[in-house]
């Protein structure tokens, strides 16, 4: 009853957890994101740094050997010089000329470069057919320009690849068509590159974090996610990592969580971002929690109304159960009386035969009225300990054989004063005539209950039918009323014991066990009780599993109960 | 016949001592085991009541101490206790019976009569053959009489009565020769007890209880048995 409500939460909090934790990993992309962008900008802001302290470095006032190689020494991050003439011919280094270590090991690396015209398109110089396209270019020198040939902007990026790896060129067009580029030390670009480079990453973009080491602005907006335990790494064209920091170890084959390509003239070369596992299943334990705790709450709230119904229920239960306890405690010290009242309104009744007949009617009925009134008393005691032996699980059968229809005859001759002052009229039909293995005690038990309910409930149906059968190793007894029946919906429950149809208090007489009793008593015969169909009233179906008892013969059997119960042959019975 | 009843509650004990009385048995009453026990011993019975709750001695022990002497005497027990376990420890002490307070008197004259027809049974020497009065067949070890096929129960008493003026038929026997035979010499019953038992047994025997022509009145000296 609380699981499935229970059930249905902890689904809808899975789903919104997973959408959550969808929700979140798509935000930590676009952090992550967001801090390769900042990266990317450092790497622009420190070759626009580099472009522009190069635009002054290449105004020569000379295109003459010595003046360049001037420039050169002058330059820390050049290598080496070239100038292209207005044509795209090679002016400085001339291969003509005598050239100096740098200039010659320079030269054996890019000749070819530079030879193709490359370098002199990337620049804006209209250049021939003259040397081979860019396509048949030889092993180990890739060319990539960052300029359109022919666009109109002065200087710019020449990047082209080298056996170790990219190789920045810068570039100036001079008014006058010639074009001075600078090749730059490799070690001395890379190595201001990674120091541009931060060395944490910063966790967000409050104002208290934005230290001089973050100077990098981060949009993305989240906050508290962790990022500073993430890691960055810079990737070149081939994957070698080139710079990495952050405080997470990725494991060598670990995809990368996020990833953007670096701008010019860096184009080529990645910037990753990794997140610990850490990072994503944290977040997902918290909203985990989150949600777990809602449903704790709920379920708590659940439990709470529950429990708040179950103590009423069970207050009940302990008040009723406490209440059979008592009785039964007393059930035995009240027999005594109980016997005592019983067997003397017996010898009374036996005196009173004996007298004018006249005079001893009047008192006659009225100890009538004191038999049959212990005889209620009895069978209730009878009921209350037989509940309380079911309770305690010594409920045991003591089957004998006998004549199931002597048993429902007995009975309702115990019955038949008050049924005849309720006048209520008794059809039976017996059919159960050999004989069965039984507990007579039990099955009088039952019928005697079942009985008593018509007499309070059913008396206005004017009849009470009893019939009996015995079909393969079962004996079955109807007991039949035409009283106001028993709903559908009601015909399981009457079987528990303290239920009852109304619980208005006048309706309320008896002890609310008797049909428990009569279900548990049908049961250890290997039976049921059950109420059936019928078209007016009611009626209860007993079965009772029995063998049927073929080793006696019937007239061997002793029939005490029938013979006590024959109206015509025992002594003491009732003008 | 002889029972000896032990039962502590002295109300109980005096009512079915007086039910046994009239059935036609000789009582020997104990109002706790331990003179169960001695009366048992002093004078033995021929069956015996027995409450479990007992002062002195319970039902079970004098049960057990009983059938050291006799193995077959039928014992019925009388308790409140109603537990199968009780049923289960008597049975097996050889019970014969139980009697489950509270009672009726015509169940207990059920089941002691059923007993008695067993006594009967086990007895060597078998007390009465059978006999007809009229339409009448009695049958004493059976405490019943027959007519036809119907089955008419007998107390102890009844069956002595019958055979009594079975034996003397054709004679009027007087009140106290009947009541001497049957009651015995040392009971003083009122008056009118034997004429009300007679009443009562001709509502059971005979078939017109007003004209009977079993047991025919002879006014002023006593009854006769015609045959």
């Amino acid at each position: 009853m609380l699981g499935l409500p229970l059930a249905g939460l902890m689904w809808l909090g899975g789903r919104v957890v997973r959408e959550e934790d969808a929700a979140f990993q798509h935000r930590l992309r676009d952090l992550m994101t967001g801090q390769l962008g900042n990266v990317d900008r450092l790497v622009v802001t420190h070759f626009d740094g580099i472009a522009r302290r190069l635009r002054s470095s290449t105004k020569l006032e000379a295109f003459d050997a010595e003046t360049v190689r001037a420039a050169v020494r002058g330059e820390p991050l050049a290598q080496q010089m070239i100038v292209l003439d207005a044509q795209g011919k090679l002016e400085h280094p001339h291969l003509e000329e005598p050239l100096n270590q740098g200039e010659r090991e320079f030269l054996a690396e890019s000749r070819q470069m530079l030879l193709d015209g490359d370098l002199a398109r990337a620049a804006g110089i209209a250049v021939g057919t003259r040397g081979r396209p860019p396509e048949a270019q030889e092993t180990g020198t890739r060319a990539a320009q960052d300029q359109r040939p022919g666009s109109n902007q002065s200087d710019g990026w020449y990047v082209w690849y080298q056996g170790r790896g990219v190789q920045l060129i810068f570039w100036r067009r001079l008014d006058d068509g010639r074009v001075v580029a600078v090749a730059i030390e490799r070690a001395r670009w890379l190595a201001d590159l990674i120091a541009s480079l931060p060395d944490t990453i910063p966790e967000n973009t409050g104002p208290e974090n934005a230290g001089p080491e973050n100077t990098a602005p981060d949009a993305s907006g989240a906050s508290g996610i962790g990022t500073d335990s993430a890691r960055i790494r810079l990737v070149d064209s081939v994957g070698q990592t080139v710079y990495e920091w952050g405080r997470y170890q990725p494991e060598p084959s670990e995809v990368a969580f996020a990833e953007a390509t670096v701008s010019q003239p860096l184009a080529t070369w990645r910037l990753q971002a990794f997140v610990p596992q850490s990072l994503m299943s944290g977040a997902d334990r918290s909203r985990w929690f989150q949600v777990i705790s809602g449903i704790a709450a709920i379920g708590l709230t659940l439990l709470l109304v529950a429990a708040i119904f179950w103590r009423g229920y069970a207050q009940d239960m302990k008040n009723a159960l406490q209440r059979v306890s008592f009785v039964n405690q007393v059930s035995h010290e009240l027999k005594t009386p109980l016997t005592n009242i019983r067997m003397y309104a017996d010898l009374l009744e036996r005196d009173l035969s004996n007298l004018d007949e006249e005079a001893a009617r009047r008192p006659l009925t009225r100890l009538q009225v004191i038999l049959q009134e212990s005889q209620r008393l009895s069978r209730l005691i009878g009921n209350v300990l037989t509940f309380a032996r079911q309770q305690r699980c010594t409920l045991q059968l003591n089957p004998r054989p006998g004549f199931l229809d002597d048993i429902v005859r007995q009975t309702v001759q115990q019955f038949s004063p008050s049924l005849a002052r309720l006048n209520l009229h008794v059809e039976l039909d017996l059919k159960a005539s050999s004989p069965v293995r039984v507990d007579p005690d039990a099955v009088e038990q039952i019928l005697v209950n079942l009985i008593g309910n018509v007499e309070k409930y059913a008396s206005n149906g004017r009849l009470l039918k009893i019939a009996t059968r015995l079909h393969d190793r079962t004996s079955i007894i109807t007991v039949e009323d035409r009283g106001p029946g028993i709903p559908k919906s009601e015909r399981e429950s009457v079987f528990q014991p303290f239920y009852r149809l109304s619980d208005r208090i006048e309706d309320a007489a008896g002890t609310g066990i008797g049909l428990a009793i009569v279900r548990e008593l049908a049961r250890l015969h290997g039976g049921d009780a059950r109420i059936v169909d019928v078209e007016c009233g009611s009626c209860f179906e007993v079965t009772l599993k029995s063998e049927p008892d073929r080793g006696v013969a019937p007239d061997a059997l002793d029939r005490p109960h029938h013979r006590a119960s024959d109206a015509t042959a025992t002594e003491g019975t009732k003008p | 016949m002889r029972v000896l009843l032990a039962e502590d509650d002295e109300l109980t004990r005096k009512g079915l001592a007086e039910v046994l009385t009239t059935e036609g048995y000789e009582v020997i009453e104990a109002a706790d085991g331990r003179s169960a026990i001695i009366a048992f011993d002093r004078q033995p019975p021929d069956f015996v009541c027995l409450d479990i709750m007992m002062p002195e001695r319970s039902g079970f022990d004098v049960c057990r101490s009983i059938r050291q002497h006799d193995q077959d005497i039928p014992i019925i027990f009388i308790s409140a206790r109603s537990e199968e376990i009780d049923k289960v420890v008597g049975f097996e002490l050889g019970a014969d019976d139980f009697i489950v307070k509270p009672f009726g008197i015509r169940e207990v004259v059920a089941r002691i009569r059923a007993v008695t027809r067993r006594c009967y049974a086990r007895r060597s020497e078998e007390p009465l053959q059978e006999f007809a009065m009229c339409d009448l067949r009695v049958v004493p070890s059976e405490l019943r009489a027959w007519r036809g096929e119907t089955a008419i129960d007998l107390s102890l008493r009844d069956v002595a009565m019958l055979a009594f003026f079975h034996q003397h038929r054709g004679c009027v026997l007087d009140r106290n020769v009947i009541f001497n035979h049957c009651w015995g010499e040392d009971y003083f019953p009122s008056s009118r007890t034997l004429d009300q038992h007679i009443s009562q047994l001709r509502k059971r025997i005979e078939t017109d209880p007003r004209n009977p022509q079993i047991i025919r009145t002879v006014h002023g000296a006593g009854y006769r048995f015609e045959g």
